[in-house]
């Protein structure tokens, strides 16, 4: 029974830890949603 | 708008830029590759171990977290930064909880109970939860590109560390009842360990707190030295049954650290090779030191063994010679003896004319103890037969019953004289063929029916012959009205040289070896022989039981 409730638990934490691993990557790389604190003195633009 | 980018140039495949520092890349793949070898060999040994597989776990996650250090010093974009830098802060905390894990395994041999495993999941959930928000990562800095660390990478990943190791420090330090060697190395494995995650955060700490992230790379210093333990630990007490496996990483990663010595720049050469000697100097050292215990321990094994094979030898020769001893010496008696009871049984009958009554009376004591001796010669003989291997068994097919009828009609004198009603009773008719040696099965019954009228001091002897055409077997059951055994006597009573605690009681002489002797011929002959009782003072019952001739 308890290794029952055990591999839930590990799982549960698992697939929440790979959601939180999504979400960052969407809100840090897709949509890049932070703030940048432009202490330059030049802002080097690139292109893309 | 374009996004902002930090000043330099960006790297080629994540890693690759001027902006890492050799001294990164140095650090951070020697600390891969150990990982990773160590990890590898100890799978590959033992795939199907928890243990195993959760430490290719461990090195993988703490390989994905340096590679991710790499990136972050490579890469010049500000998402790459944020990203990466997140990730490490969730990865740091889960190595200390699988450093956790791993440690309660090599300690107790199963998981840890899940009372401790919602401790741990329950102190990672609000990193997991919060770990996309501005409470882990606040903002980037273009100047440095670095993360502005907000209060859950600051101060709680660091209290998760504490917890853990906490929790490591406990499991190793408690009373634990390994075996001295196991203990040891289990000891060795979490100092290891511990060692391994202190150099690995504290660097990460200072970094944290002052700014300062170039001193972080040299906590990773710890990855081989945490490798060189571990292959120590599985070279010096067989850890993870991996022996020539721990050898092997001691030399890769000294292989490893030697070569990378061929990319490093002039400038750094000086502080990398004295890293690179300090940890060959402690990695040399251990692998002679087990390699000489382990030559001491070979030189001891093979004394052990040479004076094991001559005492060997020699307790053979031992046993060859007291099998011949008992046999020459029970031929010996047996000739005599025979002479003996021959003379006694004339004189008793008269052939050389009248003895008087008085003489008569100390000839029949003669006859009497002369036959006991027979008997247990011939006990001798058997015992010592049966453990040079020398019984031989002539089997035939003859009627069971017959014979069994024949032996106790012989033997029903010698109950009327002692005051014993023997009986005969089989409602076999014809039926109770058997395959076995005659001559032995007619001294195995004599043997059990002499035995029961001997312990049985009045009453009767009741001796009966059955089928059971399941099982396809004849049984002959004895069953007296004597003395009866406990539960303990009946365990032993078929034992060499043994012989009913109460024997004593009806004064029988014996050697007690009849029974072990009969016992050892009825299975001999894919029979067997067992005795039942209900207990002290309340008869017995003995049962031969032989298989049926096809």
């Amino acid at each position: 029974m308890e290794e029952k409730y055990s591999n839930t638990l590990l799982w549960t934490v698992f697939i929440l830890i790979l959601l939180s691993i999504t979400a960052t990557y969407y809100k840090m790389v897709v949509v890049r949603d932070f703030v940048v604190i432009d202490d330059l003195d030049e802002v080097t633009e690139v292109e893309e | 708008m374009s996004p902002l980018f930090c000043p330099w140039e960006s790297a080629t495949f994540l890693f690759v830029s001027s902006n890492v520092p050799l001294l990164i890349n140095y650090s951070h793949f020697i600390a891969i590759f150990s990982a990773l070898a160590v990890s590898l060999l100890i799978f590959v040994n033992n795939p199907k171990a928890l243990l195993s597989r959760l430490f290719v776990f461990f090195a993988v996650l703490f390989s994905v977290w340096a590679l991710l250090d790499v990136a972050l010093w490579a890469t010049n974009d500000p998402a790459v930064v944020m990203f990466a830098w997140s990730l490490q802060v969730l990865l740091e905390p889960l190595v200390y909880a699988i450093a956790f894990f791993l440690v309660y395994i090599y300690f107790h041999g199963n998981q840890p109970p899940l009372r401790y495993q919602l401790i741990v999941t329950g102190a990672l959930l609000p990193l997991i939860l919060l770990l996309p928000t501005t409470l882990n990562l606040e903002a980037l800095q273009l100047s440095s590109c670095e993360s502005i660390e907000g209060p859950i990478a600051k101060y709680y990943t660091y209290f998760l560390n504490l917890l853990f190791t906490c929790m490591i420090l406990a499991v190793s330090f408690r009373n634990i009842p390994l075996m001295q060697e196991r203990k040891r190395s289990a000891t060795y494995f979490s100092i290891g360990l511990v060692t391994f995650l202190l150099s690995f955060t504290s660097g990460n700490i200072i970094s944290s707190f002052t700014d300062e992230w170039t001193l972080s790379q040299y906590g990773l210093f710890g990855m081989p030295l945490f490798a060189a333990l571990i292959a120590y630990s599985v070279v010096r007490f067989n850890a993870f049954r991996a022996q020539i496996a721990g050898a092997q990483v001691i030399v890769a990663v000294l292989w490893a650290l030697v070569c990378s010595l061929l990319f490093v720049d002039t400038e750094i050469a000086t502080p990398i090779t004295l890293i690179t000697l300090g940890f060959t100097s402690i990695a040399g050292f251990l692998l002679i030191r087990s390699v000489r215990q382990e030559f001491q321990q070979r030189q001891e094994i093979e004394a052990l063994a040479q004076k094991l094979q001559r005492a060997n030898k020699r307790l053979k020769q031992l046993d060859q010679m007291k099998s011949e001893f008992v046999s020459i010496a029970s031929h010996q008696l047996r000739s005599p003896l025979t002479s003996i009871r021959g003379y006694t049984s004339m004189l008793l009958e008269g052939t050389y004319g009248k003895v008087s009554p008085k003489a008569q009376e100390v000839l029949q004591h003669i006859a009497d103890s002369s036959r006991f001796m027979a008997l247990s010669v011939e006990d001798y003989l058997n015992v010592s037969r049966i453990q040079s291997g020398n019984m031989k068994y002539e089997y035939s097919d003859f009627n069971l019953k017959d014979l069994t009828e024949s032996v106790v009609d012989e033997l029903r004198p010698q109950g009327i004289k002692k005051g014993i009603l023997l009986t005969f009773k089989s409602d076999l008719n014809g039926r109770g063929i058997v395959n076995a040696d005659i001559g032995k099965t007619k001294q195995v019954i004599q043997n059990i029916i002499d035995n029961s009228m001997k312990y049985t001091p009045k009453g009767s002897v009741d001796v009966r012959v059955r089928d059971d055409k399941k099982t396809k077997k004849v049984f002959v059951e004895v069953t007296d009205t004597g003395i009866g055994m406990s539960e303990e006597t009946l365990h032993s009573v078929f034992d060499k040289f043994e012989r009913a605690h109460n024997a004593n009681e009806v004064n029988v002489t014996g050697t007690g070896l009849g029974l072990f002797v009969a016992r050892t011929m009825a299975q001999a002959m894919k029979g067997d022989l067992y005795a039942t009782s209900e207990g002290e003072g309340r008869g017995s019952t003995f049962t031969i039981e032989l298989p049926l001739a096809m």
